[in-house]
């Protein structure tokens, strides 16, 4: 299971005070939030809007690191430095494969919160 | 200062601002875990609604956030003195927010913090802005001690201020420098405003004698002027009818001048008749009656005893202190005032002790003035318009008396029957007691009724020296010893002590 770093749920467990439930209800907000970045994403590429595209990867980056999310965090910070100063030209590109893991990763928590 | 104590004792309230649910959510979670009380906000604008509604110690702050961002709302705090002391803790991503984060410390934020903290990082930064809050705090009190400190010296020095009041006695209590500086301050302060109120005390008191003095010496040519008038005429309260007509039109004439209202207040109406009984019945009528049969010098004599009368009714009901030295002050004066009494016999009047019994009702009516005016007449009214109102009400009572006993005194301006003397004497006389009674009015309310009182003192002497001038009156060697025993009763009753000199009678005036 690459997809999610177990040992950042640990520590984040940790920082949040060790409740279980706790990192549990922050894991479903980062669920429903995510997938609003998501479509924030894709609203921005029909649109060409640049900064949408930008604060969105830039949340995804800080978010999915939380949570142990380690390659989806790295494809947004990507993402985010391609919107630093021109529109990226791979932009749809990027946004899917962002999605795609969004998915995985999203499945991999839904996984952990289970078990 | 790093304390390792996680327990949920702490009550510092942090403000946690993101607009990103789940980064928002986290911190509030590992804040409140560090035991902090915790609200939290999701966008710039309802965070400055929190900041401005209830008090925070400290906040954290994202920057990235639509609308008023990290940067609005710190620009916003910057402007307000209160807020602007609350520390800020920027949270930012490191790797692409660098900039970001020197703007923020250069807008004042205190510090910073990766999205990505760990436990530890999160509550050294805590801990060490809110340390650096404390002791702002200290500093900011502190401040503001030596603010108060200072505007007490300036309420000092721009007015008389006592000391005691400046409310420095919380910080008097203060263990350190300051506390040091607040106590001295005060000390110096309150022996500087004693040392003023003493001084202006004294300037008080020397102007109220300059008053008396004149008042005295104006007044004491009335009895003269009585006398004069009581050896041309057997109608004394005709005389005083044309004395207050006389008075009257002086003083309206002089308010009128002045271009003042002569207009007081329908409720006075009763003030003023007591005072026409007062003065004009009891004092006046009394004084040109007993004219007649005594020396102006021996009714001078007599009217001192005002001085003790108003000593023996402001005992009575407590503006003054009845004390002992006081007492005995008063007992030798009454023994003068018997002894002038008792010399009236050799004087060769006709039932001289009888007159001299009699003539005790004017210097009766004059203290009992005194403590009326003290007590009843408002400080608002001119004291010119207050005795032309006291002579009209005088005017006005003496008319049906006079008319009844047929007392009225024709005044004949032809000076070759002698009758011409009294047009004089009731000019002179209407002048005198307008001028004597205004500055009497003064003194009661400048000075207070007994010290007003201690007029009769200078009254009688004046009295005595215009007889002597004027009229070429002797005295016995009796009536020396009486005067001197007048003037040592007088003395050890005393004007008021300084301090209560107008602290009993305002009080009694907040009683009425």
């Amino acid at each position: 299971m690459d997809t999610i770093d177990t040992n950042c749920l640990e520590n984040l467990l940790e920082l949040i005070g060790g409740e279980k439930e706790a990192l549990d209800e922050l894991i479903s907000t980062f669920l429903i939030e995510g997938q609003e970045m998501i479509d924030d994403m894709r609203r921005s590429l029909s649109s060409q809007d640049q900064e949408v595209l930008r604060r969105s990867s830039h949340s995804m980056k800080s978010s999915a690191q939380d949570f142990g999310a380690t390659k989806l965090s790295e494809l947004a910070a990507s993402l985010e430095y391609n919107c630093k100063n021109n529109w990226p030209s791979q932009a749809e590109q990027q946004v899917d494969t962002i999605t795609t893991q969004f998915k995985l990763a999203s499945q991999a928590l839904t996984d952990y919160l289970k078990h | 200062m790093l304390e390792g104590n996680t327990s949920n004792s702490r009550s510092e309230r942090i403000l946690i601002v993101d607009d990103q649910a789940t980064q928002r959510k986290k911190m509030s979670l590992a804040v409140t875990t560090l035991g902090y009380d915790v609200t939290s906000a999701a966008d710039g604008k309802s965070a400055l609604k929190m900041l401005r509604e209830s008090e925070f110690d400290l906040i954290l702050l994202d920057i990235l956030m639509p609308e008023i961002d990290g940067f609005g709302v710190m620009e916003f705090l910057k402007k307000d003195s209160v807020l602007s002391e609350i520390p800020i803790i920027v949270i930012s991503a490191l790797d692409s927010e660098m900039d970001s984060v020197v703007k923020a410390i250069s807008l004042g934020a205190q510090d910073f913090l990766p999205k990505n903290f760990d436990p530890i990082l999160l509550e050294a930064r805590i801990n060490a802005s809110l340390e650096k809050k404390r002791a702002r705090d200290l500093e900011l009190d502190y401040l503001s001690e030596v603010n108060r400190l200072a505007d007490a010296a300036a309420t000092l020095e721009s007015g008389h201020i006592d000391p005691k009041r400046l409310g420095l006695e919380a910080m008097c209590k203060r263990e350190d420098a300051l506390g040091n500086l607040a106590r001295v301050f005060t000390r110096m302060a309150s022996e500087v405003y004693e040392r003023e109120r003493r001084l202006r005390q004294q300037v008080r008191t020397l102007k109220s004698l300059g008053l008396l003095l004149a008042c005295g010496v104006v007044t004491g040519l009335g009895v003269v002027l009585t006398r004069i008038a009581a050896l041309e005429t057997s109608s004394p309260l005709g005389m005083v009818l044309w004395v207050n007509i006389v008075c009257a039109i002086v003083c309206f004439g002089n308010v009128l001048v002045r271009g003042r209202s002569p207009v007081i207040n329908f409720r006075l109406i009763p003030v003023f008749a007591l005072w026409a009984i007062f003065t004009a019945v009891m004092g006046e009528a009394v004084v040109f009656w007993v004219a007649q049969h005594l020396q102006a010098s021996y009714i001078s004599l007599i009217l001192v005893c005002e001085g003790f009368i108003v000593f023996a009714f402001a005992s009575i009901i407590k503006i003054e202190q009845a004390t002992f030295k006081r007492l005995i002050g008063f007992l030798i004066g009454m023994t003068g005032v018997l002894m002038v009494v008792m010399t009236t016999q050799g004087t060769g009047a006709v039932g001289g002790l009888h007159w001299a019994a009699l003539a005790m009702l004017a210097p009766l009516g004059y203290a009992m003035r005194a403590i009326l005016l003290t007590l009843k007449l408002p400080d608002s009214i001119d004291m010119v318009t207050a005795t032309g109102w006291s002579a009209v009400a005088s005017v006005l009572f003496l008319i049906p008396i006079v008319t009844m006993r047929g007392d009225f005194v024709a005044l004949n301006v032809d000076f070759t029957n002698g009758t011409g003397v009294l047009v004089l004497v009731v000019l002179l006389y209407g002048i005198v007691s307008a001028t004597g009674v205004s500055m009497r009015v003064h003194l009661i309310r400048s000075a207070g009724a007994v010290f007003a009182s201690q007029s009769a003192f200078v009254i009688t002497f004046a009295g005595i020296a215009w007889s002597m001038i004027l009229l070429g009156e002797k005295l016995p060697w009796q009536a020396w010893v009486a005067l001197g025993l007048l003037v040592v009763g007088l003395l050890l009753v005393g004007p008021k002590e300084e301090a209560e000199e107008i602290d009993p009678i305002t009080k009694l005036d907040h009683e009425l």
